[in-house]
């Protein structure tokens, strides 16, 4: 008996021993941190971009002067650079994991684009070379330039408010453009996944890298052509149930005022006066509402090219739905050019690299960074038109363009009401 | 469990007293501080063997204590407000009746009630060189409960009188409960064990060695109750270097922090004695390296704290005649410790399912350099004494780098006291011990260069930067003790009760916002109208002890 004890003590004392030494071997060469020179190299891609295939860059975009954004994940610190004459950008940063965005404009064949792109999460713990991002495609940050758009989202109110009041969600969407932009037909869609996440969705390989926006819920407003003009420095307003909610919650806001709803059914969430948005695509439907995460979903608002009819039977076909890779879920599939604009909401800053958009659609994202706390995003203010009416910034990218407020207000910089709005009747 | 801990070290501890009790002498509280004092290696080593050269007589002390502090003179994590109600036992000697040996053991039992401790929501100690941590703003009450129990043993002379082992072993468990959300039920348990040797050449000279081994364990997770209030958190690296979100959310800050040390090292000693002087020389090394995990399966890293502490000690006692009695002891610690911090990625893949570690940095340092000087004389009588003298002096220099971004901040504090005890014996059975303390504080240096991005974050401004002023705050410290000793018991020694005051006012220039803002202009626009106003006030420390020595 006493020899068991006896061996038992010392397999105690050894486990004890190896593992105290295994730890300090494994801190014993650590290295000090120091700053790092890294060149990555700017490409604007056109057309299809097959998965994991070379992409090849559009030598007729010129990304020269475009700014390279690196934001550490952990710490926060924005280093910037711009691109040169060869499209390289070179920066000193520690090293790190970091969330990298691309922001400029170009002009080509006559249109202004957005040439705007992010990474969600690289680690980069070496120096790279300009000769290593010329070289390899390790290096390269491909960009999809993106047609300058007049129709922008300008408000979200999406995280509620105390206690876990969320029936108030409301989206505002204006003409920032100085000419008349046509409602009619336009789509409003939440893209998949609901809520951020670090692990982002496969999808098959025949979609490509960024050829497409995947949604779960397509609202279309209602129209035939020229039916709903959105005059410049006017707004929409969308909301999931258009009503006082004071008088449900005293912490909450009026949004009777919306000019559309998005009704799921629920006919004790029904506001009569309220024209609703017509949905043409559900990934699982909620009769109860249309909620969508209050820790902050994403968005983007896109309109079919001339000749293409966008309906719930267009989402019928299976040419256009995805399903994820062994999933059987199926997803709206959006493609990037169809795309007028776009809205990451993180679960707070820090989550960059959990970002779901596509970095040409929004090469930023934006927070309240707190649940049920009745702040929303609205984006900033550049100028005010003769008439009164804003005009926002827009620069693809919603770290730079949006604002956090601490309370919902609709048309909050004197966006005009369009004409054909109930509330005008 | 804690109950049965606090039930056996009651039992047994008396039970170690009661063989002895008889056999000693006056025993007074002073007789007490005077044996710790003339036990040169017991009170200026880790070695147990020690024990036997010192030979101390029997002796030993319980009593129950009341704490009172309260006061803004303090680290911001610490509560402005501290009740702690305590009850420690302590003693043994040379046992003749099995071989002479040195046995010598404690317990302490320690129960806080905290209040306003603010920018801590995992550790039991905030106090105690730990930079990952999650913290939050909310001021906030703890209840901590600590049981602490050592003990020490010297075994008979080998080898012709000249070999002695000895054994030294502390076991700490601890339970920190913050009543507030995000609220941690944090536990700890520290175990340290030294095993000692002394060679005795002659009567005059010996040497020793102590092998030193630690086992930490400290683990806590910030959860709340109330779920519909969400809580905002900083997963703390260093000073002014965080991650902040919400505490447990989705994608927010996790609220897990386990801690896992394991620290190894040693000791030399020298020691020198004859009739009138005796010394000792040590040297000690410690190397500790500390992983903190945010999650119990999958070896999701926090960061590690290597941690490489030495320190030279020199302590002699002179006695010019056998009533004067002179004490010296001067010592150097170099206390460096190296933040590392972790770049990870989960690998989803079905056979890992784990984080794994892409790279990792060291990134912080921080290095205290102190060194102490004390200088006692006593007027001896009998085994105790009627007056004490001291001088003692602390010298520190606190150095912190964040290496990227470049982080400096430097503090360096000289502390100058003096103490006098007069030990009154009215008659045979009653007798007062005075004492009166004072001491001030000069700070010659206090920079914090701060290379972050987060300087106006609640973080760096409320916490990291009121953290930095105090610490290099001038001040000045005053205290009285007063101890009745009733030595008319049977079979016991004395029964003692004793009060103690001390009073930390903070003073100087350095202490007014109008300093603060001329080192960082950015605290302008919330304190600029109160130049002239000193931003803390003072702190008060009430302890009150009822006793007996045996």
């Amino acid at each position: 008996m006493k020899k068991i004890y006896t061996i038992l003590f010392a397999a105690a004392i050894s486990f004890l021993f190896a593992s105290c030494i295994d730890m300090m071997k494994d801190v014993k060469d650590v290295n000090k941190v120091e700053y790092i020179s890294v060149s990555y190299k700017v490409c604007a891609a056109t057309g299809f971009i097959p998965k994991g295939g070379t992409v090849t860059p559009d030598p007729n975009f010129s990304t020269e002067g475009v700014v390279v954004s690196f934001t550490n994940v952990k710490t926060g610190q924005i280093f910037t650079a711009k691109t040169g004459s060869n499209s390289i950008a070179t920066l000193e940063i520690e090293p790190g994991v970091y969330s990298i965005s691309v922001a400029g404009r170009a002009i080509h064949e006559g249109y202004q684009y957005f040439i705007n792109g992010n990474i969600p999460s690289i680690s980069v713990f070496e120096d790279v070379t300009p000769q290593q991002a010329d070289s390899d495609e390790k290096y390269r940050l491909v960009v999809r330039p993106a047609k300058v758009g007049s129709l922008c989202i300008s408000e979200i109110y999406y995280c509620g408010v105390s206690p876990y009041y969320f029936r108030d969600q409301t989206y505002q969407f204006t003409n920032n453009s100085d000419q008349v932009f046509y409602l009619d037909g336009v789509c409003f869609a939440q893209i998949h996944p609901n809520i951020a996440t670090a692990s982002l969705p496969t999808w098959p390989d025949e979609d490509g890298d960024g050829n497409f926006v995947y949604s779960l819920m397509v609202w279309q407003f209602p129209g035939t052509g020229t039916d709903y003009p959105l005059q410049p420095g006017e707004s929409v307003v969308v909301a999931q149930e258009p009503r006082d909610h004071r008088t449900n919650n005293p912490a909450s806001y009026d949004n009777s005022m919306a000019d559309f709803q998005t009704w799921t059914g629920n006919t004790s969430r029904y506001n009569a006066d309220v024209p609703n948005l017509t949905n043409i695509f559900y990934t699982s439907w909620n009769s109860m509402q249309w909620l969508t995460s209050v820790f902050g979903a994403s968005f983007c608002i896109y309109k079919a090219p001339d000749g293409i009819t966008i309906n719930e039977h267009y989402y019928a076909d299976p040419a256009n739905y995805q399903t994820e890779v062994n999933k059987t879920s199926k997803y709206a599939k959006i493609p990037a050019d169809w795309v007028l604009d776009g809205v990451e909401l993180l679960t707070n800053m820090n989550a960059m690299h959990m970002k779901r958009v596509p970095g040409f659609v929004d090469a930023g994202g934006t927070s309240v960074e707190a649940t049920y706390c009745g702040k929303t995003v609205s984006r900033k203010l550049v100028e005010k038109r003769s008439d009164g009416t804003p005009k926002y910034q827009d620069t693809n990218n919603s770290t730079d363009d949006f604002q956090v407020n601490s309370s919902p207000a609709i048309r909050r910089n004197g966006e005009k009401v369009p004409s054909w709005s109930w509330t005008k009747k | 469990m804690k109950n049965k801990i606090f039930k056996i070290a009651v039992i047994l501890v008396p039970i170690l007293f009661a063989g002895y009790v008889a056999s000693a002498q006056s025993g007074t509280k002073a007789a007490i501080e005077r044996a710790q004092l003339e036990s040169i290696w017991l009170n200026n080593s880790e070695n147990a063997a020690g024990g036997m050269i010192d030979a101390p007589l029997l002796m030993a002390n319980a009593y129950f204590g009341f704490d009172h502090k309260k006061g803004d003179f303090k680290p911001k994590q610490v509560g402005e407000k501290i009740n702690s109600i305590k009850f420690h036992t302590d003693g043994g000697g040379i046992y003749k009746n099995v071989g002479g040996m040195f046995i010598w053991g404690d317990f302490t039992y320690t129960r806080d009630e905290i209040a306003g401790a603010q920018w801590n929501a995992t550790l039991a100690d905030p106090t105690r060189d730990m930079p990952f941590f999650v913290a939050d703003k909310n001021i906030s009450k703890w209840k901590n409960q600590t049981y602490d129990m050592g003990f020490k043993a010297g075994f008979p002379r080998l080898l012709n009188n000249h070999l002695i082992i000895g054994i030294a072993g502390s076991y700490q468990t601890a339970i920190a409960a913050k009543q507030l959300d995000p609220r941690p039920l944090t536990r700890v348990s520290n175990l340290n064990v030294m095993p000692s040797v002394v060679w005795e050449f002659n009567s005059n000279n010996s040497v020793g060695a102590v092998f030193h081994y630690t086992s930490y364990r400290e683990d806590g997770s910030a959860d709340n109750l109330n779920h519909l209030t969400d809580q905002f958190g900083w997963e703390m690296v260093a000073p002014g270097f965080f991650n902040d979100g919400i505490i447990a959310s989705f994608a927010g800050i996790n609220k897990l922090r386990n801690y896992n040390a394991n620290a190894l090292g040693g000791s030399l000693q020298y020691s020198f004695k004859n009739d009138k002087f005796k010394a000792l020389i040590s040297g000690d090394y410690l190397y500790r390296v500390e992983d903190v995990l945010c999650n119990y399966l999958k070896p999701q890293m926090s960061g590690t704290l290597k941690k490489t502490v030495w320190g030279v000690n020199f302590a002699a006692q002179y006695n010019a005649t056998e009533e004067d009695r002179l004490f010296f002891r001067y010592r150097y610690d170099n206390n460096d410790r190296r933040g590392i911090e972790y770049f990870q990625t989960y690998d989803n893949t079905y056979e890992i399912q784990s984080y794994i570690t892409d790279a990792k940095f060291e990134r912080s340092q921080f290095e205290t350099i102190t060194q102490r000087f004390n200088l006692d004389y006593i007027k001896a009588e009998g085994d105790s004494y009627t007056w004490k003298l001291g001088l003692n002096a602390v010298s520190s220099r606190d150095k912190f780098l964040y290496y990227v971004p470049a982080t400096h901040r430097q503090i360096n504090n000289f502390f100058f006291g003096a103490d006098v005890t007069y030990n009154l014996l009215l008659n045979a059975k009653n007798g007062f011990m005075f004492n009166v303390n004072a001491g001030v504080n000069n700070n010659s240096k206090g920079t914090f260069d701060y290379g972050g991005v987060k300087e106006n974050n609640k973080a760096f401004t409320d916490f990291a930067l009121m953290d930095f002023i105090y610490q290099s705050s001038d001040y000045m410290k005053w205290g009285c003790n007063v101890t009745y000793s009733f030595s008319g018991l049977k079979s016991l020694s004395s029964l003692f009760v004793s009060f103690a005051y001390e009073n930390f006012n903070p003073s100087g220039d350095n202490t007014t916002w109008g300093a603060a803002i001329k080192k960082f202009p950015f605290l302008n626009t919330q304190h600029g109208a109160n130049q002239e106003k000193s931003i803390f006030k003072k702190r008060n420390i009430v302890t009150v002890k009822v006793g007996l020595t045996f």
